[in-house]
């Protein structure tokens, strides 16, 4: 062994505790319980690609785009996993409950970290309010084949109420018990999807009605892609509570975009062979469809349990994402409270859902007669945190010193392609008259701004905390190779032998 | 972070090229002893001479794994705690990696505080410390050994040590009589656990069993800790207990 490191480790052996024990920031939470196969159950639950894979199946089969419908699905999942790219340059380097929130802050600083947080609340609150809509439509439709005919508003209020309180009780109950209970629900409804498709008879087009989109087929299939795969870096709110999160959250962010492509090009191309008109009529259209009773039911029971994964997914990430804003005091500090055993973030997850029950029954009274406009906006916001993430590593990885040419391409390349996409969808937007879409990427760049003035006049102190993650701890040290201390802003920092000489620190506004 | 979390040993984090990967991550773990906290990766690369792209992607599994830390703004890296495995002086202060192996195994089985104590030179000394479950007061164990359940079970199993010439009440439920004391430490060795119920804190109780080592000498304990309204040596949890500290025999 070399010299100075057998000095080093002979040092530690001699080395007292010394000053206090130093911790991370998000130590409350139930530390190292997720295992890969847990992240990746919920990554993939939060995408809920069953559902994504019939609606694809509709789109490819009775508008009919061919080969190039599965060409352009298949390209968009190479953009989406470049963005994963830029993603896993923070889940390599740190563990954050705030996922994209907290990486922006490490590259560009509070303002336009207050606008990610923004965008992604956005975000997956839109996705968690949709598919709670979609699911509680789904389980009355199961309720009427089963000859439970329940019509009217009141019925679907009380089911959707009552799916947001299951869901909130499972995330309170606990973060493995919820990760493995999605996987399973997951995985039963994608495998009873793809075996229909793969043993449906070749049909012909199917009669379904489809809602007019106001984007020519392929970028429409691009964006409807894009936003099919929304949450597949949800597994990076779960850094902090993770075994090896460094590697096994990376590893998750990659690998969870690459099976759903996989997944949405075969229910593509199964669509083309005319293989998906069955399960498309038998979701969209039930009986009427010509599927038997019992395909219907199959079908409509692996839709619900998607949407409830979907539901659950999205309830897991954005309590982590408030409760790391409660930790810095961005937001009320009530949201940083965890359950003394349990260890889950119960406000935060109760904040969620309590807001998801109520735009869902906002959405079905009121705007389920549009939902381009609403799905524009989740999509706006998704695609303003992305493209904030690849300019975030860029910045991140040239502070740091550790950028190489690929990474500086890759970030380039999704930035620029972010910010076209934007600009494009924000003209097209003002062209037809649909201000809802630009008004709502305006209000979201200045969230950042007024957020940050808001916080400066009300709660100072958390300018200085924004951005937590997990810090090293004073254990995770070799004992004797530098001390832990914080310093005048409860900032940590090591110090050689507990005395002056600090790393260098960036400071970033 | 990820300090305590150990490498399977089914893992490959280097990849195919082993001996070679493993001089240059020695290589960078002595760059860092050398510049001290704080070098940046492209000092370290350029230190140990290996290839920039090469040395942030093994730097990112040094890290993932505890032999560095990155420091709190991520610009540069610590000597992580793991590195003192690498030495093979496993002191008591360094427990061995198959300890850290068995300790995490049995912390995912339950949800109390889970700590291993040497009573090596006749002291209580805490070796593993359960990072999620902080033992509030840690050192009045030590000092008060018949006020908790690991200070009991040393002063029955460990000869030569005996009770504090004044047995200090730390709370109402503290024994502080000699003769009920003398008893329990006779049950402890027949029963195999020690138990403490709020003796040392209000609202906590605990249970130890010993550990052995080879020779099946009391060497340490293995403590539990709760609240006082869920821990209780119930029989499915003495299980529990005994059988992990039948799996930590040897390994202290």
């Amino acid at each position: 062994m070399t010299s100075a490191l057998r000095a080093a480790i002979d040092r530690a052996q001699d080395a007292e505790p010394t000053g206090d024990h130093v911790r991370s920031p998000l130590h409350a939470l139930g530390r190292r319980q997720l295992s890969q196969l847990d992240l990746i159950g919920q990554s993939l639950s939060t995408i809920a690609p069953a559902t994504g894979m019939v609606f694809i199946a509709l789109w490819m089969t009775v508008s009919d785009p061919g080969v190039g419908g599965v060409l352009t699905i298949a390209a968009t999942t190479g953009v989406v996993v470049l963005v994963a790219l830029c993603i896993t340059q923070f889940t390599r380097r740190l563990a954050a409950a705030g996922s994209l929130y907290s990486f922006v802050f490490q590259g560009l600083g509070t303002r336009a970290a207050l606008v990610t947080g923004t965008a992604l609340i956005v975000g997956y609150l839109g996705i968690s309010i949709s598919v709670l809509a979609q699911g509680a439509r789904t389980v009355l439709d199961i309720g009427e084949l089963a000859g439970l005919y329940l019509p009217g508003t009141g019925p679907w209020l009380v089911t959707a109420t009552v799916l947001g309180g299951v869901v909130a009780l499972i995330a309170v109950r606990g973060v493995r018990f919820a990760t493995r209970a999605i996987l399973v629900v997951e995985t039963c409804s994608l495998i009873l999807i793809v075996a229909t498709m793969l043993v449906s008879p070749a049909g012909g087009p199917a009669t379904t009605e489809l809602p007019v989109s106001p984007l020519s087929l392929l970028p429409f299939l691009a964006l409807m892609t894009v936003l099919s795969m929304a949450g597949f870096e949800s597994a990076a709110f779960f850094g902090p509570e993770a075994r090896r999160p460094l590697v096994t959250v990376s590893r998750t962010v990659i690998v969870t975009p690459l099976v759903v492509g996989a997944l949405f090009v075969f229910a593509a191309a199964a669509s083309l062979t005319g293989r998906g008109s069955l399960i498309v009529g038998a979701y969209f259209d039930g009986v009427d469809s010509g599927a038997s009773w019992a395909v219907v039911l199959a079908v409509k029971t692996g839709m619900a349990c998607s949407w409830f994964a979907s539901t659950l997914g999205c309830a897991q990430a954005g309590s982590r994402l408030l409760y790391s804003m409660g930790v810095e005091r961005v937001l009320p500090s009530a949201l940083a409270r965890v359950h003394g055993t349990l260890r889950t973030p119960y406000p935060a997850v109760v904040a969620f859902v309590a807001v998801s029950v109520a735009g869902a029954c906002l959405y079905t009274l009121l705007a389920d007669a549009d939902s381009s406009v609403f799905d524009g906006v989740v999509e706006i916001a998704l695609v303003a945190a992305y493209t904030l993430v690849a300019v975030a590593s860029l910045r991140f990885l040239h502070r740091i010193g550790e950028d190489t040419a690929w990474t500086r391409s890759a970030a380039v390349f999704v930035a620029l392609l972010g910010g076209g996409l934007l600009a494009a969808t924000t003209v097209d937007g003002i062209v037809h008259s649909l201000l809802v879409v630009p008004a709502a990427l305006v209000v979201l760049l200045v969230s950042g701004p007024v957020w940050r003035s808001v916080l400066r006049r009300l709660r100072p102190q958390s300018l200085a905390t924004i951005g937590a993650f997990d810090t090293v701890e004073t254990t995770d040290l070799l004992p004797g190779a530098g001390t832990l201390v914080l310093d005048e802003h409860g900032r940590p920092r090591i110090v050689t032998g507990g005395t002056a000489e600090p790393e260098s620190s960036g400071e970033r506004m | 972070m990820t300090a305590h979390v150990p490498i399977r040993s089914s893992e490959t984090p280097f990849g195919g090229r082993q001996p070679h990967a493993v001089q240059k991550a020695l290589g960078m773990l002595e760059a860092v002893a050398r510049l001290g906290p704080g070098t940046t990766a492209k000092e370290i690369a350029a230190f140990a001479g290996v290839p920039p792209a090469t040395a942030y992607r093994m730097l990112n599994l040094l890290v993932a794994d505890g032999y560095l830390v990155r420091v709190p703004d991520l610009s540069g890296f610590a000597l992580g705690r793991r590195t003192a495995e690498l030495a093979q002086a496993a002191t008591e202060s360094t427990p061995s990696e198959s300890l850290r192996d068995v300790m995490e195994d049995l912390r995912g089985c339950t949800r109390f505080g889970l700590h291993v104590a040497s009573f090596a030179g006749s002291r209580l000394r805490f070796v593993d410390q359960d990072p999620d479950h902080e033992i509030v007061a840690i050192t009045t164990l030590s000092k008060s050994l018949h006020a908790n359940a690991i200070g009991k079970l040393m002063l029955a199993h460990v000869p030569g040590v005996c009770p504090d010439a004044e047995l200090r009440r730390l709370t109402e439920f503290t024994m502080c009589d000699r003769e009920s004391l003398a008893r329990e430490l006779r049950d402890i060795v027949s029963l195999g656990y020690a138990q403490e119920c709020q003796e040392t804190r209000l609202g906590r109780a605990a249970l130890a069993v010993p550990v052995r080592d080879s020779s099946s000498f009391v060497v340490g304990g293995l403590y539990l800790h709760g609240s006082a309204a869920r821990v209780q040596p119930d029989p499915d949890l003495v299980r529990f207990l005994v059988d992990g500290s039948a799996r930590l025999t040897g390994l202290l």
